[in-house]
């Protein structure tokens, strides 16, 4: 188990390279440079400036001269400094990870808790009013735009009934827990929504196909109580394709959720990756995408142990 | 005994009341603000910088009516009052006499070495981005501690537009100028300090600045009327629509169509005319340009025919703005009020292209040697007001026989081909200075002269009469020339001009003082006097 542990980690490091090409080719084939937001500013700006700025965050330099320089700084540990704010990356992120783990946390766990007994109680009263009602919940959910979700809470909640605030995390100089609640309630919902959705979806399908299966006819049979059956038999096996797609969302805490935060002004990593996207802030953006990788890469090989766990007939070899 | 207890019944009243008055004394103003800042050093910023301005002063800012008026200076240098003086070789000294007395808020008194310092700051900086205008001072010399002497190659008007922003030598005195572009103290606080009224207390990534009061403020003790200022980062204008309507908010910038939503009681809506003018861009120069449909004249001011922009201004932007004429606004002393565009009317749109040679083909499209009058849009992503322009003036331009398609990408790959000249047309919008040099814009490209002309026209006596306004400081000779400029403008319809943009900021009843200035300055140039009553 630990060699295949081991083996697997080494063999991330090749992959994460060839990620971390990709990346940077993409981010530089878009069209326009980080000077866009000095002339976005519509005045008069000086060329010469224009040239100056290129030269000193060397994008002038040819592409791969570019990625070597970041690529010999990521060996040492430096992500490099950021184009607009003129600091560490590391740092930016770091200042920003409390936060949006906190709000994506939250998030997943609220819906993991909605989604699983969603998803095993619309199976096992498959075709029943409650199962039409959550499946047809859950494609409203999965259908409805996360950005409009956002507003029309903040117009409900914000603004007709003024009980909770639009945007932020805290109320300055407050520091109670629920302020915090009242800050992240709305966030926290409009980005759960969309995984409850999901995830139940595929639990009810999951669980489908595992109550059909002859061994829980054998357990019902030798006269196990229905609750254990459900739960030590048919839960345990039905979660097993549940895992990798929840795993491969969670991978994402890190990432933040552009919309959601963007909507509510809150401080993640999601609004940072979209402000240094139109911004063309390169060394910020392959901060971000390689941590983001990294985390993809990392919980595919969590998911695998996990599937281990669930399912003896998988060996770790 | 009855009377005491009333006694003292009235005074136990009364110092409820005090400590009632002093528990909701702490006046703080909630900004529901737009962006979040990249550094706070204006200087090598690459934003607006308006939060900024609440702390750090410069020599001089602008006022609502478009005028400079002197901060740390005690008067705007000129010819008339002596400050501006020509030299025997030709350059002219500009003597800067300072504001005595004013201490940086750490105690530190300001003075005239901190502007020689910041001089030196960006003529080592070539990435300020208006260095070039700094470079023409070829010289400073500090006479005393409240007196700077600067030495210019010759005149030139937007020398009072310099110098928004003074830096704190004995802050970064001791560092290189590499080292000051990346003092992160500096650049995000806590060691960000300035003049002004506030002072800066804390920077929540992502999520707020927050300004204090600076109780020694140099305007005298009752100054700032306001004990904190906080802006907080709301980019999505819904959101902040949203934020604002809430009641938690004082004051917010929203979008002209979100204008009659805005029902919350306490709060009104205030119209800041800006220096913005939005118009059409034609761009005749290679690569990306089309000369054989815009080289004409008579066909761009067909284009002021077919175009209703009264429709535009009335249905599209609600009303909130006025049509213009002209770059410069009817803000400035310097707007030609005499001009008048030609009215929509698609019968002379169509018989000025006729003359010009354009006849209608078999599918009704113009065509002139086998050329069909058929052009590109490009659209900036994000920009709806931009990009719902582009389609009203599509749509009334089929009408006389003109196709157009549309192509739409975001800010940052639009700032480039725009500025390499790989478009057709494109609806833009300039923000101009207070001195309302026309030269960046329309001069003939031609290394910082025309710097900004992104459509390649080329007008000698036009240019010849921009750079002459450039260096005539007094009104009365320059104001001639620039309405001349305008003329020419208009008549050639290198731009068609579309409209001026009125900001709509949403402000509470309680706020006073605000009033509100469209210059790349904004609004925050008088917050030492704003009161939240």
């Amino acid at each position: 188990m630990a060699r295949y542990i081991v083996k697997r980690i080494a063999q991330m490091i090749p992959l994460l390279i060839g990620i971390s090409i990709v990346i940077f080719g993409i981010i530089q084939a878009a069209p326009g440079g980080p000077e866009g937001t000095l002339l976005d500013r519509g005045m008069f700006v000086d060329p010469a400036a224009i040239d100056a700025y290129r030269a000193k965050l060397g994008v002038d330099k040819p592409l791969y001269l570019q990625y070597l320089r970041w690529a010999g700084a990521m060996l040492g540990g430096d992500m490099g400094v950021s184009f607009q704010t003129q600091r560490p990356v590391l740092d930016m992120i770091a200042e920003r990870l409390p936060d949006t783990v906190r709000l994506m946390g939250i998030s997943f766990a609220l819906a993991f808790c909605l989604a699983i007994p969603l998803g095993v109680f619309s199976a096992l009263r498959q075709y029943s009013v409650f199962d039409y009602v959550s499946t047809g919940l859950a494609f409203v959910a999965i259908a409805m735009p996360v950005f409009w979700f956002g507003l029309m809470l903040q117009y409900l909640f914000s603004v007709r009934l003024q009980w909770l605030p639009v945007a932020g995390t805290a109320t300055i100089g407050v520091d109670t827990l629920l302020d915090k609640l009242k800050h992240i309630a709305m966030p926290a919902t409009v980005l759960s929504l969309t995984y409850v959705a999901g995830w139940s979806r595929y639990m009810r399908s999951s669980m489908l196909v595992v109550l059909k299966q002859d061994y829980i006819r054998t357990a019902h049979s030798k006269g196990l109580l229905k609750k254990t059956v459900i739960v030590a038999h048919a839960l345990k096996n039905a979660g097993i394709p549940v895992v990798s797609v929840i795993t491969q969302d969670i991978a994402r805490i890190f990432s933040g959720a552009v919309i959601t935060e963007t909507i509510f002004g809150w401080p993640g990593i999601g609004r940072m990756f979209i402000q240094a996207m139109s911004a063309r802030d390169y060394p910020l953006l392959m901060g971000i995408l390689m941590m983001g990788s990294t985390m993809v890469v990392a919980f595919n090989l969590l998911a695998d142990i996990i599937y281990g766990w669930l399912d003896p007939r998988i060996s770790f070899k | 005994m009855r009377k005491k207890t009333v006694a003292l019944v009235v005074l136990l009243m009364a110092l409820c009341a005090v400590g009632a008055v002093q528990a909701q004394a702490k006046k703080i103003l909630y900004v529901a603000f737009d962006r979040e800042n990249d550094v706070l050093n204006q200087f090598t910023s690459q934003m607006t910088c308006d939060i900024q301005q609440n702390v750090v002063e410069g020599l001089v800012i602008t006022n609502d009516k478009n005028e400079f008026i002197p901060v740390l200076a005690k008067a705007i240098p000129t010819l008339e009052n002596g400050g501006i003086k020509k030299n025997a070789d030709g350059s002219y000294d500009m003597t800067w006499n300072l504001q005595q007395g004013v201490r940086w808020s750490d105690g530190v008194e300001f003075t005239a070495e901190d502007v020689a310092f910041t001089l030196d700051f960006i003529h080592n900086t070539p990435d300020v981005y208006n260095q070039s205008e700094y470079n023409h001072i070829v010289g400073a010399k500090v006479v005393d501690k409240y007196t700077i002497v600067m030495k210019w190659d010759g005149l030139y008007t937007f020398y009072d537009g310099l110098f928004e922003a003074i830096l704190p030598k004995h802050v970064l005195g001791k560092l290189s100028w590499a080292e000051i572009a990346k003092y992160e103290p500096y650049n995000r606080g806590p060691q960000f300090i300035g003049t002004g009224p506030f002072m800066f207390k804390e920077w929540k990534t992502g999520e707020y600045i927050r300004l204090v009061r600076n109780p020694n403020y140099w305007r005298g003790p009752q100054y700032p009327k306001i004990d904190e200022m906080v802006f907080q980062f709301i980019p999505d204008q819904n959101a902040r629509f949203n934020a604002l309507q809430s009641g938690r908010f004082h004051i917010g910038q929203i979008e002209a169509t979100q204008v009659k939503n805005v029902k919350t009681k306490g709060l009104g809506v205030k119209m800041v005319p800006s220096n913005v003018f939005y118009c059409l861009a034609f761009n005749v120069a290679a690569p990306g340009g089309r000369p054989e449909l815009f080289g004409d004249a008579r066909v761009r001011k067909a284009f002021y025919y077919a175009i209703d922009r009264k429709a535009i201004v009335d249905q599209l932007l609600e009303g909130t703005v006025k049509i213009a004429d002209s770059p410069i606004p009817p803000s400035s002393a310097y707007h030609n009020a005499g001009l008048k565009a030609p009215e929509y009317d698609p019968a002379k749109a169509k018989k000025l292209l006729a003359e010009a040679g354009w006849k209608p083909g078999k599918d009704g499209v113009l065509e002139k040697d086998g050329v069909r009058f058929s052009f590109k849009w490009l659209n900036r992503a994000g920009r709806a007001d931009r990009i719902a322009i582009a389609q009203v003036v599509q749509a009334q331009l089929r009408e006389v026989g003109i196709e157009s398609t549309m192509s739409e990408i975001d800010a940052a790959a639009w700032s480039q081909k725009w500025r390499s000249f790989n478009y057709e047309v494109v609806v833009n919008g300039w923000f101009m200075s207070s001195d309302f040099s026309l030269t960046n814009f329309y001069h003939t490209r031609d290394g910082a002269n025309g710097s900004n002309n992104f459509c390649g026209f080329s007008n000698p006596e036009l240019d010849r009469i921009m750079l002459q306004s450039d260096k005539d400081l007094g009104f009365k000779s320059r104001k001639p020339l620039l309405d001349k400029a305008q003329q020419i403008l208009l008549d050639e319809a290198y731009n068609v001009f579309l409209y001026y943009r009125d900001s709509p900021w949403v402000v509470s009843d309680r706020l006073a003082n605000f009033r509100g200035s469209g210059t790349n300055f904004g609004n925050w140039w008088n917050t030492w006097e704003w009161d939240l009553r």
